[in-house]
């Protein structure tokens, strides 16, 4: 049987006193996307950072092809696409002379690859940019650039880490559908971003971790069913009557509290729209990924 | 199933790496070449002649402008290296993030640094041939082109040695500095100060006793030596010039590995 293009079994890393991946287990099969969620300091960067050889393992398996990243690093990084959280695109070099360098590096040149380069700047709507230089490129562009950077190896496997953080939703949009596409065409994909939406538009399964170590699992909407009621009424606590809500509370399948808003969740919708009418500026949808993120890392903040 | 893409072997991994530097060098060749060629000449010219113009006895048999040469093409090598991997390499590594998209391919650290310093090295060489033609044509001018020997010609290789020496030298430096101001410690600090006791202006055997030894344990001591064998014969070297290859051909390529070692940890935690 073939193996999964990756799997992490008690995966540890230490910086110190510091445990930064504290026995992750994660497996991601051929021809998924997997969307890897988690707080800032969760241990998504490090896992990459491991990945791609810019870390050593101290404890447990992590194997990418079946492959362990302990005695493989450049097998495995030659069938590997990556786009890291910050660009690392060459400043010295144009856009052209970046993809025509990077080739290199994987043994790539001549024809073939030229006309694959070529077909890259134009899925990512970048022709007209071949000659520029780096430093005039938007950051949306960059990213663009930073993606067909890591496809110029036909990899089999593409880590994208928080590809859309500080982009317009243009370019996420058109980032998304990028990916989108990329799957479409069979490719396996690991993502780690901060967008729950952009989680559950992309993602087939979730994962999310925390303190170093996986702690929910699964497609999105199983996860979010798993965890919450599927609706909940949200409001501002300081705009309310004091007292007037405060029986919901009890009555709630689950109440949370973040800051001044209040969350009451509940399976039956036509009740919370009933309770909507008892409390002003209330808004009811249905639960999110968001809100389970929320519920099991906590509130606090992070950095 | 298709054919599984496999990493290219170790020689073509260093030398796309040599020429990324090579691409990246060439679109500026200008601003980055002139200068560092110029100053050699320029300081041949005044120290050599306006200076030599004083010195009349010169050293040795040498007028003291000849007898600068092999010292000018050592520090040309040297400091073209030096400040490769220390204020290039680490403008690269924290700012730039260049290594960071280098090592998601293939590449290994070993291969990004090791291929540095080949690039050092043909820097070096490339440097050391444009200074020796423009030290010829000095020579020429002033006559004393008897002195030169036709192994002048392989000057630009122990060029190649110094550079890649040097450079492995500035990525023990990198490697350790957290703030790039650090980086006169090393060039100002130590590399200047060894230009000037490694028998460029005067010979290392009038130093006195003691700081003499610490001469001759001096790299460009001994580049700057070889250098002279080569220009001059063993005439007008100091009588152990044998061990100036011997010194080279043990340095550069353990102070390549700790080099690489140290930067390696600093990039691999």
């Amino acid at each position: 049987m073939e193996p999964p293009v990756l799997s992490a079994r008690g995966v540890v890393k230490r910086y110190g006193a510091l445990t930064a991946v504290a026995g992750l287990d994660v497996c991601v099969e051929r021809g998924e996307c997997y969307g890897l969620l988690g707080p800032n300091g969760a241990g998504k960067s490090t896992l990459f950072r491991l990945l791609t050889g810019l870390a050593r393992l101290d404890g447990g398996e992590l194997e990418v092809f079946g492959l362990s990243v302990r005695e493989h690093a450049t097998e495995i990084k030659a069938r590997l696409g990556v786009v890291g959280q910050e660009d690392s695109l060459d400043p010295d070099l144009d856009v052209w002379e970046n993809l025509r360098t990077y080739g290199r590096y994987f043994g790539l040149r001549g024809e073939a690859f030229r006309a694959r380069c070529e077909e890259l700047l134009s899925f990512l709507e970048l022709d007209g940019k071949r000659r520029a230089p780096i430093m005039a490129l938007s950051g949306g562009m960059k990213r663009r650039l930073a993606i067909v950077r890591a496809l110029v190896n036909e990899p089999e496997f593409l880590l994208l880490d928080e590809p859309t953080t500080g982009l317009d939703p243009q370019i996420r949009h058109a980032i998304w559908n990028a990916v989108r596409q990329l799957k479409a065409r069979g490719l396996t994909i690991l993502l780690t971003t901060h967008y729950m939406e952009e989680a559950a538009q992309l993602a087939d399964r979730v994962g999310v971790i925390d303190h170093g170590r996986l702690i929910v699992e699964g497609r999105p909407a199983d996860v979010v069913a798993a965890h919450l009621p599927p609706y909940v009424l949200e409001f501002s606590i300081a705009r309310q009557d004091p007292g007037g809500w405060a029986p919901l509370r009890e009555e709630a399948l689950l109440y949370e509290e973040h800051g001044d808003r209040a969350f009451l969740f509940h399976e039956d919708e036509a009740l919370l729209r009933v309770w909507g009418g008892r409390v002003s500026e209330a808004t009811l949808r249905r639960t999110s990924l968001e809100d389970v993120f929320l519920k099991l890392t906590g509130r606090s903040l992070r950095d | 199933m298709t054919e599984l893409r496999r990493p290219p072997p170790r020689t073509a991994r260093l030398l796309a790496v040599v020429r990324r530097h090579w691409v990246v060098y060439s679109s500026t060749f200008l601003a980055n070449a002139l200068p560092a060629f110029l100053e050699p000449v320029l300081f041949l010219t005044a120290v050599g002649l306006g200076l030599g113009s004083y010195v009349r006895e010169g050293v040795g048999d040498l007028p003291l402008g000849a007898f600068m040469g092999p010292g000018a093409l050592a520090m040309t090598a040297m400091f073209t290296a030096a400040f490769e991997t220390s204020y290039g390499t680490f403008v690269r590594l924290v700012y730039q993030k260049t290594y960071d998209g280098m090592l998601a391919t293939p590449l290994t650290p070993a291969d990004v640094f090791l291929g540095e310093l080949c690039w050092c090295g043909l820097k070096g060489l490339l440097f050391t041939s444009v200074v020796l033609a423009v030290f010829s044509a000095f020579a020429l001018a002033n006559g004393w082109t008897a002195v030169l020997r036709p192994t002048a010609l392989l000057v630009p290789l122990v060029g190649f040695a110094c550079s890649f020496l040097f450079g492995a030298l500035g990525l023990h430096v990198s490697a350790v500095t957290r703030n790039m101001a650090n980086f006169n410690f090393f060039i100002t600090g130590a590399l200047t100060p060894m230009s000037l006791f490694s028998g460029m202006v005067f010979p290392v055997s009038d130093l006195p006793p003691g700081l003499r030894e610490l001469a001759y344990a001096l790299p460009l001591f001994h580049v700057t030596e070889l250098n002279r064998l080569l220009l001059y014969g063993p005439g007008a070297c100091v009588d152990f010039v044998w061990v100036c290859p011997l010194y080279l051909a043990l340095a550069a390529p353990l102070l390549a590995a700790s080099g690489l070692r140290a930067i390696t940890r600093r990039i691999v935690r």
